[in-house]
Order: C-alpha cells, then structure tokens, then sequence
C-alpha cells in the first residue's frame, strides 16, 4: 500500500470516529479503568503473557532555531499477565547523535507501575529519575534505559515520554505489532505544509480507523498562516507477532508504517523535491559526503597509488577485477558494520585498514574504475534489514552497499568484506530481492541479487565391512558456492575442528584428514579423510546406514501451518554416493527400495543396486529447486523433507551365510 | 550476579572465566610475546602501567588487535600508545586520540553500570605483524595491589611476562604467588620491589566437567592490610575484612513503613522462627526480581533495602540487604556470606583475605541449624542451594567473628522418567510421558514453567525430550510442594520413528543417557569434578497391541557397579507390550587424571548398555 501525505490536505479517507469501545481502551495517564483492572486472560490470545492495552504515537513539528523539528510522543500501557511478561518492565529508547552537533533528545519521561492491591484500590510506583540511565551504545546511538518499579503478574506498566529530533528526513516509523498482543495501536501525524512524507503501510490489508482532517489551531511562521494536516491511523487486535523459522526478517512481516520525507516546500513557494524518485535517490547519493564524495576521494587517491601499489598489466579485465577484489579482502578489514554510507575518510582507511562494508566496497568501486572496469555501486537491504520495495523510494530502506562491475558484457556482483567468497560472489545477508544501481542515469535501474546459482554439496563415501561388524570408512566431501562458504568459515580450515564435527557424525578414528583449497574460494571447497563406523548387530544381522549420519535426520520444518515464505536464500543441492563393500560369507538381506520424485519444487531420488557379491552400491539426492518457497508450496515442501529424511535413511540389512537356517 | 566490578586491570580475571572466550579461542594463532605490568603503591594511591605485545600470525587472529579496555568511570585511565609492528620491527600505525572511542560497557548479565570502555582497532593486513598497547591508571579505591596473571586469555600461549611492585617498606599486605616462577624483591630508600619473571607458557583450554581453567593459571595476588573502597577498610584478616562489610550493612537495614506493614500481616500469628523465615522468602521471590544496576566502583557497595521495597528489583548484594532488613524486622537475625558461584567452584584462597568472591547470600541460623537463601532467584525452594553455589567454601559475614565456612552440599540431579509408548503398525506411534526432576534440574523446569512464554516453552520440552521428527501435541509442569526441589513434566507427543522393522524383527533403540560426551583419555588434562550426585530412573513401557499378541521378547538383565557409579537395565515382557527398566548413577567425586581411563571405560559401557537395541520378534 502506497500513500502520500500531502500539504495541500487532500486526503480525507475516512471517518475517524472514536468509539465508545475505543475511548474506553484509552484513558489518561495513571488512570486504569475498570476492564484493565480485571483484565487476566486475553481472549484472543490465551496464552499471552502480557497484553499492549495501548500504544498511541503522535508526531508534532514544532518551531526551533531556523526552522522545525519534530516531536515525537508515545504513551504505551502494558499489562503483565504472566511471569513470563516481566521482562516487558525493561525498558530502551534509543535516540540519535550525529557527530556533528546535532543531536536527538529525550525531553520528558515519565513511567510508573500501577498494582490493584484490593477492588478498586490501586497503588502507584513512580520511576525515581535516579533510576533513568543513558548510555553511550556507540558512536551514533545512545539510550535511555530504565525497569519499571515494582512489577509482578497483574501489573499495569505504562510510561510516556518526548522525543524530539532535528532529522526531518527521519520521521518516526510506527510498528502496530509487537512480539505480544496489542489491544489498541494509533498513530497520529500533525504535518506542516512545508514537509511531504510518503509512506509505506506493511502488512495492512486496512486500518481499522483511519482519517486526515485540518487542525482547527492556527500557526504561523513569520507572516504566513498555515494549519497542520493530521492524519491518524488506528488498529484494533492486532495479534502478537510469532516468530517462524527461514523468514529474512521480523522486520519484513511485522505490521508497521515507514515514513520518507518526500518535499520541502519553501515560504518564498519553491519546492525541493527530497527523494520522491529513485533518480533522486540516486543523485541525492552521488552528492554525500560519505558516498559520492567518498568515492571522488578515493579516485583522487587511487589516481595516484594504484599503479605503485598493484601490477594489474597483462591482465585481462576479469582478472583485474578477481586482483583488486582480492587486494581489498586482503589488505582491509570489514569491522563488521553494514552500511551505505562509508564509517571513515579515505584517507582514514587507507590508514587503519578496516571500516565499515560502505568503506570498503565504494573504494574497491574506485579501485575498479581506476583500472578501467566499469563498475557502479549497487545499495540494497541485507536479510536481516528487511526487503526494499520498488514502488517506494525510500533512502531508509536501503542499508549495504555493493559493486556491479561489467567485464565484456558479462555483469556480476563484487564485495570486499568476506574474504571466504569467491571475487565473484556476494555475502548471503546481501542476498534479498533487488538492488539500487547507483550512477548518473537519470533512469532508476534495479539488479536482481538473487542467486539462481545452486549450493553444492557431493558426498563420496567407501564403506568396508570387517569381521569384527566395524567399518572403515574413506570420506571425501566437496561443497561449492554458499555451503563451501558456510564451511570455510564454520571450521576455518581447523582440521581439530572438523574431526570433532565428523565424530558426531558418527564417524571415530578419524585420521588423514586432508584438505583442499581453502584458500582458492572459487574452487570446491575439499575435505578427505579415513576412519572407521560400527555397523549395527541385530542378532545374526548387520544394519548399515549407507550414507552414515551424513543425511537430513529430521524435518527442519515444524510448523503445521505457513504464513510466511521458507526462504532457503539458494538453492541447494546434496548428493551422497556410497559403495559398501563386505567380506565374503555375507549375503544381502534388505536392500532399501529406490525413490524418485521429481517435481518443479525438488527433486528427491535414492537408488540401491548390488555391483558384486561383496559391494553394494547407494546413492541419493535431493535438489531444491527453488532459493524461496511460497507459503501456498508449505504443505508440500513439509511432505517432501519428511519424505527425505525417510528415504535417505533407510537401512542396508546384511546376514552371515552361515548363520542361514538357524 | 556478579559483583565484582571490573578494572581494566582486573579485567584479565573475567577474560579468563568467561566461558565464551574459552571455546572459541583455541584456533587462532596469536601469541602474547610481552606482557609486563608494573605497579606502584605511592601516597595511597595505585598506579598500574600495563605493556602488551600480541604477534598475529593470520588475518582470522586478528580480532585480538580489536580492542575494548573497561575502566571504571571515576578511575583515571589513559591509553599511553598503540602502534602496529610490521614484522620487520617498523611502526607502521600510531594510535591518535581520536581513533580511540569511549563507550558505555554492556555486559550481557547488567542491566545497567557505570563503567565504560575505551574501543580501538589496530588491524594491520600484512601477517604476521605486532601489536604494542600501554595503558594506566590510578585510582585510590582499591582493594587489590595486584591481581595479575601473566595470561590475558588462557588459550593464547604467552612467551615473556613481567610484573613488578612496588609498595612502601611501612605498606602491609598479605600475598600469595606460584612456587614455580622467577622471583626477586630489592628494599631501598623506603620502597619495596617485588619483580615476577615468567616465560614459555601455553595456553589452556576448557574440559568437560573440569575445575575452571582459572584454577591452573599462575596468580600473583597482593591484598593491602588497609584499603579504602567508598570508607576505609581492613584486609588484613578474614574477620577484619567481614567487619568491613559488616559495617557497611548496618545503614542499609531499614525497610520502608510500607513493608513494615507487609511484614507484620505476613508473619501475624506465625510462631515459629522457620515459618516466618519461610514466608518472608517466599515473599521476596514473588514480590522482587533480579535486574543489576551496578553504579559503585567495582559493585561492592550495596544499594539499601529502601531501594528493592520501592523499586522491587535488585541484584545479588541489594536482595539480599532487603532479605536481611526484612528478618531483622521480623526479629530474625541473619548473615550474608560471599561466595565464588558458578556450576563449578572456583578455588578460593584461604589463607588470603581479599575479595575473591562473585555472589552473595544469606545464613539464617535457627535452632542450631542453618537455613541458607538464595535472594536472587524465583524457582529455588526455600532453604536450598542449587548447584551455583553448594559445597563450597564462603565468607560468613559477621560484625566481629568473619569466618569461611564451607557451604552444605544439598544438591542432586536425579531424573525419573515413565513413559508409555503406544507402537501402532503404520509406523506412527504415540508417547505419554511423566518426567520428574528432582535436585539441580528442577529449578531450571521451574524456571521454564514460570519465567518462559509458551511458544518458548514448548521449544524448550522439544529439546529437553529430544524426539527426533516428534510433534509434542501437548504438555504441563506441576509442582507439587514448593519447598521441594521437585518439578513435573507431563508431555504428549505424536512420533514417527519409535520403532525400525528390521527383516523380520522390530527394534527400539532407547535415547542415549543425557549425559555429556567425554573427552578421550589422550585428550584429557584435567581431573573430573562431578559437583552433585547425577541419578536417571527410566520406566520405558511399549505397548504391542498392534503385533496381535504375536511377540516373543527373552527377558534380559544387566547391572554393573564400580567406585564411579552404578547402572542397571532390565527388560521384561509384559502382556502386549515390553517394560524396559534403566537405572544409573553417577556419584559426586573427584576423578584424577590418572583415573581418567577407568572413568571413561566406565561412562563408554554405561552408554552402550543404555542404548542397547531391543530387539523384539514377531512369533
């Protein structure tokens, strides 16, 4: 859902009518009514273990210094049904400090637990601002904190306080869910005519109240009169937010409201557009200090070093590209900060050698153009930032950077902060949806950051069979792309560490284990090793799991039912090939029946055949064919990894000839 | 609950403790080839230089060069210089003060305190380099002249350390250091100078059911006689030093009009002395909980109990002022005790007056006997020490008598499961299940039932039952007498793989004892410190019914009893179905490296007979 505020108050979409049941939810600050009192279970959600009566938000601009700055009030009261809800009472606010001077603030808290201590009685504990604490979380963030007083299961906690803020480009966003239920949210936004805001309504289908109406108070700034237009939205009910496993982010589902600052309309009535267009995004970048300037600087610098630096002569332009990748990755670190924006100056990189990925990657993007690749920075939202959405420019969503270099017509993405990834390849938290191309066009052009490549993983196992029901076991595993990355960085090539990984397997006696091509990230990743494996004595039976405890044992997938998309991030594929060979005088008695399915969502397939009268060879794999399943394709990706787990763990059933007839 | 606040000198000993640290450190290849800490006690004050030179061999060690040094906020602390070393011996980086961020300290178990930390980096990218750190400071509250060990980390070898001190001739204090170093002290014109010498020495890892790794490390430890932290002190005894504390105790007793009232319609009628303790306890559980403010120098100071009566949180210092000020309204005398806690104990130095401890609770003598609390915690019965504390030795805090005491062993971990599994012929089977968990494990139980919301509760029986591909389709805990560590599960759950069809048998493979897996003997270092008596009673009854009365099962009995314990297994038929009775036992003991074997031979045979396949044949 797309809306745009408007100073020329055109929207009414919607009557805003309080209620009875609605004022009844909200009464003034340390006054309870009587359902809050009573209120011990919330019927819609028994199980909650505490219950947001109500969260109302109001932004206000008010006059400062030269111009406005917003206010931003929120009243929250919680009620705590359970134990379990205590720890609603611990509270942070954060607000933001530039650096440069400029500074959020909070300028008024208030807080108290309310207790019923008989019918109608209730007692009061205030928050001592003793017992307010700020603290410094890092360079830009700071945070008040502070626990409510006096809480226990039926408390009602409820506080309020004042932001106010001179980042008119950062509007308050309003979250309407919370990891608990809420019984009444409202936001209200008193806007000036001078500022224009866009914003994006996630995963509302329709307020449950919604309105937009001229203040009747009158304002003024210099000799211009103006009224606010207020818009107010409201839910009712909204339900707690659960969690689900293979989801990018809570921030991608949970129901919110995010605001971008649109225009600035001046009183001499000219208008600047802020960001309405991606063009405008892009060019707004191009002019930041710690973007586009960024990257100037670099250039000047790269113009004079590159070539003292790095002999990129007789090199093919892939190859540039594949040296200077791997010339950052190795001569800087990432401080694991993400970033559009670059954390130092160039001069301050080149001189610590570590910055953040905006640091890093924008001055690679110098370096390769420095040495003739064509190559622009890409901006995007990481997994865990939640996804961007075309339709809505917003500078807000985007939080990372990357480089898209184009060598003989060939495009692909480049980053510096991972030195386990291949040059060609981008982090897995990059990998969400679409990209920002940044460069002077004034056209706005996506890149897709899906990775349509699949992650590999081959397994070869040599299994034979002694007397004594032991096995030796000779394993090779090769993996490539995100499943070789994931490795290389679990074990760092710690062979300790990776013994100890294959012991739970299953596998003892692990020796000779080797190694290949840790270094070289765009080669499969290797790993060889012998050991031994007991086979499992039924009786007069030997049991053999075929391909040892190296298969999917249980369903990742719990839920019975899906909301969101099983997002896998790639696709991903497994096969394991194993030969087990036996002594003489042993005969097979069960050997597992072979499996296919193969459908445009996976492919699933085993295949048992006997080579000789002392081996039998096994085989499985399983293909997914999609990185995101939909939520309508839950059911049967559930069915299918049952089926997996099912079918590559049959057992491989062998008895003593002599033993026949006993 | 910890109350040690930490300066950056110190910081070294919770480097040591942390158990994070411990498990990750062990693949890097760095090494600290200097580290030297000179301290001088002069006109009452402490000054510590501390000198540090780490060699980084890989870009994957390099986030020792990462550095976050916490100091307290009104101690003066300043970094002197940090440089980069090329390899070549060339400094490449000096570290200008604006490179160096100073920022709050937030330690995950803290709520909120007033320390602060000074953030900088010196990354280098071409291996191996150096790094070079001097940092001091000064402060004239402190308890400790030195408590040095030549290790930053445990797991990063050190190849040179140097301390040296230096104190006033006249300056008393008490002192302990290894046997085994290089040692030599020097008097002149009134100061005393003390130098430690240590070198070549490796680093430590941690091992499953071992004494901290801090206990193997060499400490040199130096307590003055008299200290000032907040009002002058002695530590020149155990009794002194209790006396200290015990002072600083007295102001803080008073509880608000408010409580008063609470206590007297608490206790009203209630005669006896245990009753009225017993009350009052389970009152501060229900009414407080544990939020850690630590706002003095070094978390010493505890807030009054006026502060948990009005605000009804606390850490371990303040709950356990209120829990006192609460008895001593009640006329109840009672005594805070110190400890080191933690699931194992930490040695403590007897012979040492000093601060070595992390925790606090109360001793509530009655008739002879002693009745311990745990202020902090919500699920521990009344009168019951849980693993984090028990068996240990502790300070009894007293206004004259100070002694250490050795606190009772009064926990175990037994666990009785009876489960009834319902086999049925598709495969899918059903279990009813009971679990008791009596001793250490029920607190945790507890602390699920109360302090966990649903969703996370029915993840937490999921992994506590650990039923691979099993669906748990309903579950509750029950406590059936609050003053016992004994807490219920009783859980459904819908299971797809409770049997195998083997050829024609059908084989149950029973789960594995939860026990933790062993190192082998060649990797072992440590002795074994079993702190409580481990106990598992299973009554494992499958129900047939879906073979027809076609089953044939030979009765079986296994039993097996050494100095480390005992177990035993028994399989029986019964009408449609079989019973499979398990039994073991791990005694709390010492086990020495030289045993080590044995004790291993002993877990591995206890671990197969527990997961013995039941082999049943269909007649």
């Amino acid at each position: 859902m797309k809306y745009l505020f408007t100073a020329t108050y055109l929207m009414l979409l919607c009557g805003f009518n309080l209620s009875a049941q609605t004022s009844q939810k909200i009464s003034e600050y340390g006054k309870i009514s009587q359902w809050e009192a009573d209120l011990e279970i919330y019927d819609h959600d028994k199980d909650a273990e505490a219950v947001v009566l109500f969260d109302i938000g109001k932004t206000y601009f008010f006059e400062s210094e030269g111009g406005y700055d917003i206010r931003y009030t929120r009243k929250r009261r919680v009620k705590i049904l359970k134990e379990s809800g205590l720890s609603e009472a611990e509270i942070q606010i954060p607000y933001y400090v530039d650096g440069y001077g400029k500074t959020e603030k909070i300028a008024s808290l208030r807080a108290h637990t309310i207790n019923i201590v008989e019918t109608s009685r209730s007692e009061i504990n205030e928050l001592q601002r003793t017992n307010i604490y700020t603290e410094k979380v890092n360079e830009r963030w700071h945070v008040k904190k502070f626990a409510f007083p006096n809480v226990k299961p039926g408390s009602i906690i409820e506080y309020e306080f004042v932001l106010e803020s001179p980042f008119l480009f950062n509007m308050p966003n309003w979250q309407f869910q919370d990891r608990i239920p809420t019984i009444y949210s409202e936001y209200q936004c008193n806007i000036i005519p001078f500022y224009e805001y866009v914003f994006y309504a996630q995963g509302i289908r329709k307020f449950d109240k919604q309105e937009s109406y001229v203040a009747t108070a009158n304002r003024r700034i210099g000799s211009t009169k103006f009224n606010d237009m207020v818009y107010r939205f409201a839910m009712n009910d909204v339900p707690a937010f659960k969690d689900e496993s293979y989801i990018t982010s809570i921030d991608d589902y949970i129901i919110k409201l995010r605001f971008q600052l649109a225009k600035i309309h001046r009183l001499n009535g000219a208008t600047q557009e802020i960001m309405t267009t991606w063009p405008k995004l892009k060019e707004e970048l191009l002019r930041a200090e710690k973007f586009g300037k960024y990257i100037k600087a670099a250039d000047r610098y790269n113009k004079k070093h590159l070539k003292a630096e790095l002999s990129l002569d007789n090199k093919s332009d892939l190859e540039k590209v594949e040296e200077l990748v791997n010339y950052v990755k190795g001569n800087y670190s990432w401080d694991g900060y993400q970033s559009k924006y670059s954390n130092k100056s160039i001069n301050q990189l080149i001189k610590e050698k570590k910055g953040n990925a905006a640091a890093l990657n924008l001055y690679l993007k110098s370096l390769l153009t420095e040495a003739g690749i064509e190559a622009r920075p890409v901006i995007l939202s990481t997994r865990n930032n939640g996804k961007m959405k075309v339709d809505y420019p917003f500078s807000s969503f985007f939080n990372y950077v990357i480089v898209l270099v184009d060598v003989d017509g060939k495009q692909f993405f480049v980053d510096a902060t991972e030195v386990n990834l291949p040059y060609d390849r981008i982090p897995i938290r990059c990998i969400n949806e679409k990209g920002l191309i940044i460069d002077e066009l004034e056209t706005a052009e996506f890149a897709s950051l899906s990775n349509n490549v699949s992650s590999t993983t081959m397994i070869t196992l040599g299994l034979q069979l002694a007397q004594d029901g032991k096995f030796d076991v000779k394993a090779n595993i090769k993996k490539t792309e995100a499943s070789a990355y994931l490795y290389r960085n679990k074990y760092s090539d710690n062979v300790e560490q990776l013994k100890e990984y294959y012991l739970k397997q299953g596998i003892e006696e692990i020796g000779d284990l080797e190694t290949y091509n840790y270094s070289e990230k765009a080669k499969p990743y290797t790993i060889s090793f012998n050991g031994s494996s007991n086979s499992e004595a039924i009786d007069d039976l030997i049991v053999i799991k075929p391909f040892l405890g190296f298969t999917m044992e249980e369903n990742p997938l719990k839920q019975k039912t899906r909301r969101y998309p099983v997002d896998m991030i790639f696709k991903q594929e497994e096969t394991i090939s194993s030969v087990i060979e036996y002594p003489d005088g042993y005969t097979t008695k069960v050997l597992p029946k072979n499996y296919d399915l193969d459908n445009k969502l996976i492919k699933i397939s085993t295949k048992y055949s006997k080579v000789s009268d002392n081996s039998i060879k096994a085989f499985c794999t399983m293909q997914l064919k999609k990185a995101v399943y939909n939520p309508t394709e839950y059911n049967r990706i559930k069915f299918y990894f049952d089926q997996i787990v099912k079918e590559f763990n049959r057992e491989l059933v062998l008895y003593k000839n002599e033993t026949l007839g006993n | 609950m910890i109350f040690l606040g930490r300066s950056a000198l110190l910081s070294v000993w919770l480097l040591l403790t942390s158990s994070f640290y411990l498990t990750t450190l062990g693949q890097y290849q760095i090494t600290l080839l200097n580290h030297s800490t000179k301290i001088e006690v002069s006109n009452n004050e402490l000054h510590t230089l501390v000198d540090l030179t780490y060699k980084i061999e890989n870009k994957r060690s390099s986030w020792i060069a990462d550095f976050e040094l916490p100091y307290q906020n009104d101690k003066r602390f300043r970094i002197i210089s940090a440089e980069i070393i090329t390899s070549q011996g060339k400094v490449v980086r000096s570290l200008k003060n604006k490179d160096i961020l100073t920022l709050h300290d937030q330690s995950r178990d803290i709520f909120y305190q007033n320390k602060l930390i000074k953030k900088f980096s010196l990354q280098w990218h071409e291996f191996p380099y150096r790094i070079r750190v001097k940092y001091e400071s000064r402060t004239r509250d402190f308890y400790y002249v030195s408590r040095w060990s030549p290790y930053e980390y445990s797991q990063i070898p050190v190849l040179q350390a140097n301390l040296e001190v230096k104190i006033p001739f006249d300056y008393k204090v008490n002192m302990s250091s290894p046997v085994n170093h290089q040692y030599d002290s020097l008097c002149t014109e009134n100061i005393v100078t003390m130098k430690w010498h240590f070198e070549n020495l490796p680093f430590h890892e941690a091992e499953k059911f071992a004494p901290p790794v801090s206990d193997y490390l060499p400490w040199i430890t130096i307590v003055p006689h008299q200290f000032r932290f907040g009002t002058k002190g002695k530590l020149d005894s155990w009794q002194s030093y209790g006396k200290w504390q015990y002072d600083l105790h007295q102001d803080l007793l008073e509880l608000t009009t408010s409580e008063m009232l609470t206590v007297d319609e608490l206790i009203d009628g209630i005669d006896q002395k245990r009753e009225k303790v017993r009350l009052l306890y389970y009152y501060l559980q229900d009414n407080t909980r544990y939020i850690n403010v630590s706002i003095d120098d070094g978390g010493l100071i505890p807030y009054p109990a006026s502060y948990v009566c009005d605000n009804k949180y606390g850490d371990c210092k303040a709950l356990t002022i209120y829990m006192m000020a609460l008895l001593k309204y009640a006329g109840i005398e009672s005594f805070s005790a110190d400890v080191y806690a933690g699931d194992q104990a930490r040695a403590i130095d007897r012979s040492l007056p000093a601060q070595q401890f992390n925790h606090v609770i109360l001793a509530v003598p009655i008739d002879g006997d002693t009745i311990w609390l745990e202020n902090t915690s919500k699920v521990l019965p009344f009168n019951y020490l849980g693993s984090f504390t028990q068996d240990r030795p502790a300070l009894l805090i007293k206004e004259n008598t100070s002694e250490i005491i050795n606190l009772p062993s009064s926990s175990s971990n037994t666990k009785i499961v009876n489960s009834q599994f319902i086999l049925n012929k598709d495969g899918k089977s059903e279990v009813k299940s009971m679990i008791t968990f009596c001793g250490d494990a029920s607190s945790n139980i507890k602390y699920a039932a109360t302090g966990l919301p649903k969703a996370e509760q029915r993840k937490y029986v999921e992994r506590l039952i650990n039923v691979d591909n099993g669906l748990v389709t309903n579950f509750s805990f029950s406590q059936n007498d609050r003053d016992r560590p004994i807490m219920a599960l009783q859980f459904r759950a819908e299971l797809v793989n409770a049997y195998r069809e083997i050829a024609d048998r059908l084989v149950i493979s029973p789960q594995a004892p939860d026990l933790a897996k062993f190192e082998t003997p060649e990797k072992r270092d440590y002795k074994v410190v079993i702190p409580t008596l481990i106990e598992r009673h299973d009554t494992l009854r499958y129900d047939l019914g879906f073979l027809g009365g076609q089953l044939k099962v030979n009765p079986t009995k296994l039993q097996s009893s050494s100095s480390f314990g005992d177990y035993s297994i028994s399989l029986s038929q019964k009408e449609d179905g079989v019973i499979l009775i398990r039994h073991f036992r791990l005694n709390k003991q010492i086990i020495e490296v030289e045993e080590y074997p044995k004790f291993y031979d002993f877990i591995e045979q206890l671990n197969e007979a527990y997961t013995n396949n039941l082999i049943l044949k269909n007649t």
